[in-house]
């Protein structure tokens, strides 16, 4: 991935939790719902909320429609001034 | 057959009877019609042939100019997908693809288009299920209600007013029954927007209270739009008749059970549209 090295392992330990450590190691940068097993309807919105408590913040439902790809999540991350 | 695969798309706001006629004409030689992307068999649902668009629907109401990239991203190989499916008749019915008509018809011009209509009293009724999980969660939910994992993702996806629109607002304190009369208004009113562009010959009109009752000449007419050949397999006509998906409780009330204020506040939101789609305004004295 292309965050910051914290911001990946951060990261990487939330799919680890929600989905599943398989999923986890196999993350890159360029990982989508459409691509990433057990990364589904059912855990997207465990995800997002998942995300909200990791990194102190608020994602509104238009913001959380963009993550559905790691990509998207870095760049909310970074948005947001989690990216440290 | 030899040439290209006939292409289609159905577009409905939900509970419109998608899903039925989804099923009927899967039963047809050589046609294969998804339900949101998905196969179905029946009562039971299969696999996903198409990704489901469930997120795309906001993302492309909220910002039109990504339509065309959701459907050429997620729809672009819909020739080559009937071809490994060995079909030659090959769509998919979808709500979502309201947002999405202009985009779809730019690339496929040669596709038809189902439009599925219903009664906006019936869908607000049907929308949302009052208690329990819903299974089918096409409607803004009771204030209050807890979600599962996937009604609060399929909501994710669910239109709502964007931040210009005069309810934007007013729409977190909204009751669900107005919120609902909302999504059948704004969802017919992307589609009736979007189908002039589409010629007349290419595209079939699926009022659900004509249609259901009118079988078995209603599914003979959809079947000449199709240009399927010969006679519709036996279990068509039961594969319509099953309500597949109908809930028989935990509905909101008939709109006879409606209070005046209701009744106006659905008058109020739906009322223009369903003038524009010939429907009657019931209970409503202004």
């Amino acid at each position: 991935m292309t965050g910051s090295i914290a911001l990946d392992q951060r990261l990487r330990e939330l799919f680890a939790r929600i989905i599943s450590r398989e999923a986890a190691d196999s993350l890159t940068v360029d990982s989508t719902t459409d691509d990433v097993a057990g990364w589904d309807s059912t855990s997207f919105v465990a995800m997002i909320l998942a995300i909200e408590q990791e990194f102190d913040i608020e994602v509104s439902a238009l913001e959380a429609l963009r993550l559905q790809s790691v990509s998207g999540i870095l760049e909310m991350l970074r948005e947001k001034g989690c990216a440290g | 057959m030899t040439g290209r695969p006939q292409l289609f798309f159905g577009v409905g706001t939900g509970r419109c009877g998608t899903m039925a006629v989804s099923n009927a004409l899967s039963l047809e030689q050589g046609v294969v019609c998804l339900h949101e992307g998905k196969r179905r068999f029946g009562e039971r649902p299969g696999p996903h042939v198409l990704r489901s668009l469930t997120l795309e629907n906001r993302i492309a109401y909220e910002d039109p100019s990504c339509a065309a990239e959701i459907v050429a991203r997620h729809r672009g190989a819909m020739s080559a997908t009937a071809t490994t499916l060995g079909c030659w008749c090959f769509g998919d019915i979808a709500y979502n693809y309201a947002p999405m008509l202009d985009a779809i018809r730019a690339r496929y011009p040669y596709a038809r288009l189902l439009v599925f209509v219903r009664d906006g009293y019936d869908f607000v009724r049907a929308a949302a299920a009052v208690s329990g999980q819903d299974a089918a969660p096409v409607g803004w939910a009771p204030e209050g209600k807890s979600l599962s994992a996937i009604e609060q993702y399929v909501s994710l996806g669910r239109l709502a007013p964007r931040s210009s629109d005069k309810l934007a607002h007013a729409w977190p304190t909204l009751p669900f029954m107005a919120r609902n009369a909302w999504l059948w208004a704004e969802t017919n009113r992307l589609i009736f927007d979007a189908i002039d562009a589409w010629p007349e010959a290419q595209r079939h009109l699926i009022r659900f209270e004509e249609f259901f009752a009118g079988l078995p000449n209603s599914y003979a007419r959809l079947r000449g739009f199709l240009a399927l050949p010969g006679q519709p397999p036996a279990a068509t006509l039961s594969a319509l008749r099953a309500r597949i998906n109908a809930r028989l409780s935990g509905n909101m009330q008939d709109w006879r059970h409606w209070s005046p204020e209701q009744l106006e506040t659905f008058a109020q939101i739906a009322g223009p549209m369903m003038r524009r789609l010939g429907y009657e305004l019931r209970g409503h004295t202004g």
